[in-house]
């Protein structure tokens, strides 16, 4: 049987507490260095996840199927395979932070002549958001 | 367990993904509480240190609908 969770329990009042339900108006990075991730929203709208590829998960809306966000996996260990491949890769990471649209450009270029349309048209808008908003990564990539 | 990636690291092997239909989701907008997504399933993945590092919604298996969609390529082993 499922557990119910107590809504009052002072963890669970204080959880609910910040819950923002104010409109958002620009894109917002969340670094996750310990899950080697960062989450990108773009607005507070319900989604649900969808997988693009082992990079990147993007979040839809379920009404319009609109961008939400993006969950982008694995950040260190994709950079260390781009900077494998291609190293001047590693021009563009500059005091251990790397522009998201330069790892969403990499995370599409690293797909053989991508044929799926609805990845690259994701891939595109996702590139497009993080470089008008001037987005950049800091996940202790010095080590790369 | 065992998060997989087309061109996956060996030490996500070990990374754990608990999937489950909860009776309950909440609206990201007002956190309020809410029926679940019909068609989806809940996922909360977890690394090998079992750090959560993520969760969401996801549309589920067209003939198990109690696993995500693509369970059988995104993931290595049923453990539990």
């Amino acid at each position: 049987m499922a557990n119910e969770i107590d809504l009052n329990d002072a963890f669970a009042r204080k959880l609910m507490a910040r819950v923002q339900t104010a409109s958002w108006s620009e894109p917002r990075v969340f670094p996750n260095a310990d899950g080697d991730c960062i989450e990108l929203l773009l607005s507070n709208d319900n989604y649900r996840a969808e997988r693009l590829d082992s990079l990147v998960t993007v979040y839809v809306n379920r009404e319009n199927g609109e961008l939400v966000g993006a969950l982008v996996k694995g950040v260190r260990s994709f950079v260390r395979k781009m900077v494998a491949r291609i190293p001047g890769f590693k021009i563009e990471i500059m005091d251990g932070k790397v522009k998201l649209e330069y790892l969403f450009t990499a995370g599409l270029w690293s797909h053989d002549a991508p044929t799926n349309q609805i990845l690259v048209q994701r891939y595109r808008k996702l590139r497009q958001i993080a470089e008008a908003a001037d987005l950049e990564v800091d996940l202790e990539l010095e080590a790369v | 367990m065992g998060v997989r990636d087309l061109q996956r690291d060996l030490s996500e092997d070990k990374w754990l993904c608990y999937v489950a239909t909860p009776n309950h989701a909440y609206d990201h907008k007002t956190g309020k509480k809410r029926p679940s997504w019909p068609g989806e399933v809940f996922l909360v993945f977890v690394t090998e240190e079992r750090v959560v590092y993520n969760w969401y919604w996801c549309e589920s298996d067209g003939l198990k609908s109690h696993l995500p969609a693509d369970y059988e390529a995104r993931f290595l082993e049923k453990v539990l």
